[in-house]
This record gives structure tokens, C-alpha cells and sequence, in this order.
């Protein structure tokens, strides 16, 4: 009996699939994928996109602003003692398993002609900070000095700024339960102090300073020294910037 | 051994979104596009997405370092963040569905409404909410029911900002892929009909091995095994090109090709779940004798194969970059699996409520049948 039914449309005749049916539909989703998937795919997002890291010279805003932190690692002096991550924890009572600086090491070259070598990893506070945009509830902001910091009071750890950054240099704090990284120790730095790593390492490596001032000391730095930044193919534009790094460790490495 | 950030719980959200928009699918073919074969799983289609979709928040605050803070996400919208669309998106889809529902089931729960008794009533009146006719035929609103069943099916497309999620982070190579809202779409389609298929079967109980017309329409349908073609064709594109980009995106794919992930996405995920099916559903298709045995394997192979695509895909994603001295645990703690199975139990209470409360047997005859007519499906 054809009956009109719950979705108010007239009674549709008894009639099965015939293979005739099944395979015009199978061409039909075939070549439908096909098209889609090259429409798709056609315009690459990713890759090399030609950007090599921004430095010092060609920032864009930094008349805008007046200031512009920035972080000068300088590998010659770094020896790998990590005080830099100790300063840190204690300073930013950072909790046990996790770290907002830390100091990889690798060895580059081929048995047995092997070196090592140290480097300490920040918060990059890039330009273009990839957490920035995902995070949800936009806990996670950049400052107008540029530093990239996090609103704990807002954010709802969901993760999503830890899985964009491609540093790592992002945690899920496991007391307060939200996201946590460097903020360049934004506490110090307000107050006029040193970073608490760069106040305590021992080789004289790190460099803070404000990049809108010509005389300060990562100014003059980086107008006289070549520097690396890592993944500049990432398009961040770090703040993070390292004299002396191994070419073999800037891209795509782990971090 | 450090356990992933995007673990049991990220993929469970995925999962349970994909199940709720598939099922919605399933009863919008029917209810929204009139292909017959699905008008016996409409009512459980509709069930299913609705508790699915109910079932969403679930691990999504599980995942949550501060799931008391959910709110935020509707408070701050933030336009740029796929993940802040998920609050207007799954609020607006729960409502919407739950409307849809009202007026779908509107005629069968005034009539189970007026002979049911005690917390039954109270509930099926509830469910109501307007004062439903004291007697007569009741009728629902076309219109109604068309535009709630339009703006879901509309909703269910913007599931794809699941895949947009993982799609738009660049330093995640294996992630950054612009077919991944197709892709998450896709598998969300076929994992809801294939639980929809399966609750069907496991409910309906067919008695003999003849399948009634109605039945065998369904068994015979090429929508299941079409989608699952589409997907597979998808990720044979998707993996070769990717196969041949650039070498960090080589190594990324590669962690699934042969790598630690291999055989739960390739061989699970994809040749079990999605080719073994295909194969399957394709004979029933073609056949004029289709088996339900070949329906049942095949939806929990689909629902199995869905849950590996998932989780291998997320997992691996995470893995092949892994920081200096981190060697991360690819399979769930155990902690996560205890949670995750408590949280299937609760989504299997809740259908005992659903199942219990909605009229899904019944069968109001509207139009030109005698007033108030009732039958059993």
C-alpha cells in the first residue's frame, strides 16, 4: 500500500537498485572524488614557501611599537649546563616533568667524527604565532611588545596551541591543568630585570634586549653577526635568534 | 615514555561526532531526500544521532584540562580557531536535531503519549512541548519538519570543521591537508549508518531468511558501499600526493604508510574497515539474494575500521616529530580506556532511555486512514 508518511512526501513506487543504477553511481562518485580531490590538492598549502626568517632589518612593525623583546642565543658561549632551565623552573616554579627552557643536545657528523652539540630551547614569540589563531577561547595572545603570553585564567587546555606551535615549546601544565610555556619571564621583564635565564647563565649565551633601541645589546648583535632562527620554512618569524647554529639543525628538525 | 597530548578522549570526541552527523545522514536520506530503501531506519537513525550527538560533550570535557570552563568557548568566540566553532556548531546541531525530532515523531508520541502511563507519560509529554490534541488525528508541521531537517543536514556539512581542526596546523605535515573536513566527513557518514545498520539489525531481529521487501531494498542499497568507495578513493589520492611532497611530509606519511601506525591505519583502519566492506556491501548490492550477515560484518568492521582511521591518523600525526629525549606512548593509558569504556556505557544507558521512551515501534498512518489509527511496525 503506498501511504504518505512521516516526511510528507508522495508514495514513491516499489522499485530495487539495478546493477545498471549501482554502477552509475559508483562512476559518478568516482570521478566526483577524483575532481574534488584535484581541485583540492591543486593550490599546495604546505612546503617551502620561500619565506626565510625576517630579522632585524626588515621587521615590519617595530617603529610601531615601543618595545620589541627579543632573545639572542649565542652557541659559541652556550657549554650545555642547563642553568638556564634550572633558573627557570625555580623562577617560574615550572612543575616536575615539564619545562619552559630546555637545552637539546645532538650530535652532528658521522661516527666517529661526531660533535656535539647544545641548544637551548625558548617560546620562540614569533611574529606570526601559529598558537595565536587556533587557540578557542583566545586565551593565548601576543602583547603589543611582542611577547606571546597565555591568560591562565582563560584558557581550557584543550591543547590546541601545544599541537600548532612546531617548537614544542608548549606544555600542559599538570598542576594548574592549561597550556604554559616561556613568557621571556614577562615578570622580570616589566620590572626592568633580566629573563631569569639569561641572568644566570654562566657563558654569557643568551641576550635579551629590545630591538626598537639601536644600542641595545641584541641590536647591535644582530647588526653585526650572521643569525639562524629555526624553521624559517614555518613562516613564524622568531623572535628567537641563534648565532653559530649547525646548519643541519634549523629545519624541520625535531625540536 | 610520554602519553600523547591528543589522545583516547580527542579521537572518542571525533568519533561520537562522526556517529551522530552519519546517522542524521542516514535519516535525512530518507526523511529529507525520500530514498525509500531507508525508510526502515529513519526512526533508529534519528535516535541515534540524537544520542550521539548529546554524547559529544562527553569527551570533549574528559579531554579538557579545565572542562569547567567550557562556556569559554561560546563566551570568546574566536573565528580564526576551528575548535572555537565546535561550541556554536554542536549547540546549535543538538537543537536543531532535537527540534527536527519533535516534529518527525510528533503524530507517534502524541499516540503513544495518550496510552502510556506513569513516568512514561510525563516523559513522552515532555518531549512534546505543546499540548498535544485530546483526540483526532494529530498532525505534524511540514514545514517545520522540512526546514529543522534542512538546517541539520546543513549543520552536519559543518562537521567537516573536525577535520579543519587538524587540517589548518602547518607544523604538523601529515595533518596539514586540505581534504582532511572531506575526509572526517566521509568516515563520520559511514560509521553513523553502519551503527545505524547494525542497531537495526540487532533490534529488528529478523526472524526467517528471506529479508521482507522493505529490508532487502535496504540490504541492497549502493549508498553505504559508495561512500565507502569515495573514501577509499580519497585517501589513495590524498596518500600518494602526500607521498610525494616535500621530505618532512614524506617522513610524516610514511610513520603510517609502514611505520608505528601502519597496521592499525592501513591494514585496520583501511583495508579491514573500509575495502573488506566495500567488497561486501558490493556483493549484497549486486545480488538478488543480499544477506544480513554480510550487512552485520560489515558494520562492525566499518565501526572498527572508523575508530583506527581516527586514532591513527591523530596519533600519528603527533609521533613521527616527537621533541629531543620524548619517546611518546602510542596506545591509550589505561586510564583512558577505562574512561572511555565508562562513557560507552553511559552513551548504551541512554539508548536504553531513548529506545524505552520513543515510540520507534510505532507507526502513526497519516492522511486519508481512519482517525487515530496505530501500528505496529
Amino acid at each position: 500500500m503506498a501511504t504518505r508518511s512521516g516526511n510528507g512526501r508522495k508514495p514513491v513506487e516499489d522499485e530495487g537498485w539495478t546493477r545498471r543504477d549501482f554502477l552509475r553511481l559508483g562512476g559518478v562518485a568516482a570521478v566526483g572524488s577524483a575532481a574534488g580531490a584535484s581541485v583540492l590538492l591543486a593550490p599546495s598549502t604546505r612546503g617551502d614557501t620561500g619565506t626565510l626568517a625576517k630579522y632585524y632589518d626588515s621587521f615590519p612593525r617595530r617603529q610601531a611599537m615601543e618595545h620589541r623583546w627579543a632573545l639572542v642565543v649565542d652557541l659559541r658561549r652556550c657549554t650545555g649546563c642547563r642553568a638556564c632551565t634550572v633558573a627557570c623552573k625555580s623562577e617560574n616554579n615550572v612543575p616536575l616533568g615539564v619545562y619552559r627552557t630546555w637545552v637539546r643536545y645532538d650530535e652532528v657528523g658521522k661516527y666517529p667524527d661526531t660533535r656535539p652539540r647544545y641548544m637551548p630551547m625558548f617560546c620562540n614569540h614569533c611574529d606570526n604565532p601559529p598558537c595565536v589563531p587556533v587557540c578557542p577561547v583566545l586565551a593565548t595572545y601576543k602583547r603589543a611588545d611582542g611577547l606571546v603570553l597565555i591568560d591562565y585564567d582563560q584558557c581550557i587546555g584543550c591543547g590546541y596551541c601545544i599541537q600548532a606551535c612546531p617548537y614544542g615549546a608548549r606544555h600542559l601544565n599538570p598542576v594548574q591543568r592549561t597550556a604554559d610555556k616561556c613568557t621571556l619571564c614577562v615578570q622580570r621583564v616589566d620590572a626592568g630585570q633580566k629573563p631569569a635565564c639569561v641572568a644566570t647563565c654562566i657563558g654569557g649565551a643568551l641576550i635579551v634586549g629590545d630591538l626598537n633601541d639601536p644600542e641595545s645589546d641584541v641590536s647591535r648583535l644582530l647588526a653585526k653577526q650572521p643569525v639562524q632562527t629555526l624553521k624559517p620554512e614555518q613562516g613564524t618569524d622568531p623572535m628567537v635568534f641563534y648565532i653559530g647554529l649547525d646548519s643541519r639543525l634549523t629545519r624541520g628538525v625535531p625540536p | 615514555m610520554t602519553a600523547l597530548e591528543w589522545g583516547l578522549p580527542v579521537v572518542a570526541k571525533y568519533l561520537f561526532g562522526g556517529l551522530s552527523a552519519g546517522a542524521f545522514v542516514t535519516y535525512y536520506l530518507w526523511q529529507g531526500f525520500g530514498l525509500k530503501s531507508f525508510r526502515p531506519l529513519a526512526k533508529l537513525a534519528w535516535i541515534s544521532a540524537a544520542v550521539w550527538g548529546l554524547a559529544i560533550p562527553i569527551p570533549i570535557f574528559s579531554h579538557l584540562g579545565q572542562p569547567g570552563r567550557f562556556p569559554e568557548l561560546l563566551l570568546n568566540f574566536h573565528w580564526t580557531s576551528p575548535m572555537g566553532w565546535a561550541g556554536p556548531i554542536l549547540v546549535a546541531y543538538i537543537v536543531v536535531v532535537l527540534l527536527n525530532g519533535r516534529f518527525f515523531f510528533y503524530p507517534d508520541v502524541v499516540l503513544a503519549w495518550r496510552s502510556a502511563t506513569g513516568v512514561r507519560k510525563a516523559a513522552l509529554r515532555a518531549l512534546l512541548l505543546t499540548r498535544p490534541p485530546a483526540k483526532g488525528v494529530p498532525q505534524t508541521s511540514p514545514l517545520a519538519l522540512k526546514v529543522t531537517g534542512v538546517l541539520g543536514f546543513v549543520l552536519v556539512l559543518f562537521f567537516g570543521y573536525t577535520g579543519l581542526e587538524l587540517g589548518i596546523i602547518p607544523s604538523r605535515p601529515l595533518w596539514a591537508n586540505p581534504m582532511n573536513p572531506l575526509m572526517f566527513l566521509l568516515t563520520g557518514i559511514v560509521s553513523g549508518m553502519a551503527f545505524v545498520a547494525l542497531l537495526w539489525l540487532a533490534l529488528e531481529r529478523p526472524k526467517g531468511t528471506e529479508p521482507r521487501p522493505a529490508e532487502r531494498d535496504f540490504l541492497r542499497s549502493p549508498v553505504l558501499p559508495a561512500f565507502l568507495a569515495v573514501f577509499l578513493g580519497l585517501n589513495a589520492i590524498s596518500y600518494l600526493t602526500l607521498a610525494y611532497a616535500s621530505p618532512d611530509v614524506q617522513r610524516a606519511v610514511v610513520v603510517l604508510a609502514s611505520g608505528e601506525m601502519a597496521t592499525l591505519f592501513l591494514w585496520v583502519g583501511l583495508g579491514l574497515g573500509t575495502l573488506v566492506p566495500l567488497v561486501l556491501l558490493s556483493i549484497n548490492a549486486l545480488s538478488r539474494a543480499p544477506f544480513r550477515s554480510r550487512l552485520a560484518v560489515s558494520a562492525v568492521l566499518i565501526l572498527i575500521g572508523s575508530f583506527a582511521v581516527k586514532y591513527g591518523f591523530i596519533a600519528a600525526g603527533q609521533i613521527y616529530e616527537a621533541p629531543a629525549g620524548v619517546t611518546y606512548e602510542i596506545w591509550p593509558t589505561t586510564a583512558e580506556i577505562i574512561e572511555f569504556v565508562a562513557v560507552l556505557a553511559l552513551v548504551f544507558f541512554l539508548f536504553q532511555v531513548a529506545l524505552w521512551v520513543s515510540p520507534w515501534r510505532r507507526v502513526a498512518v497519516m492522511g486519508k486512514t481512519p482517525a487515530g489509527k496505530e501500528v505496529a511496525a
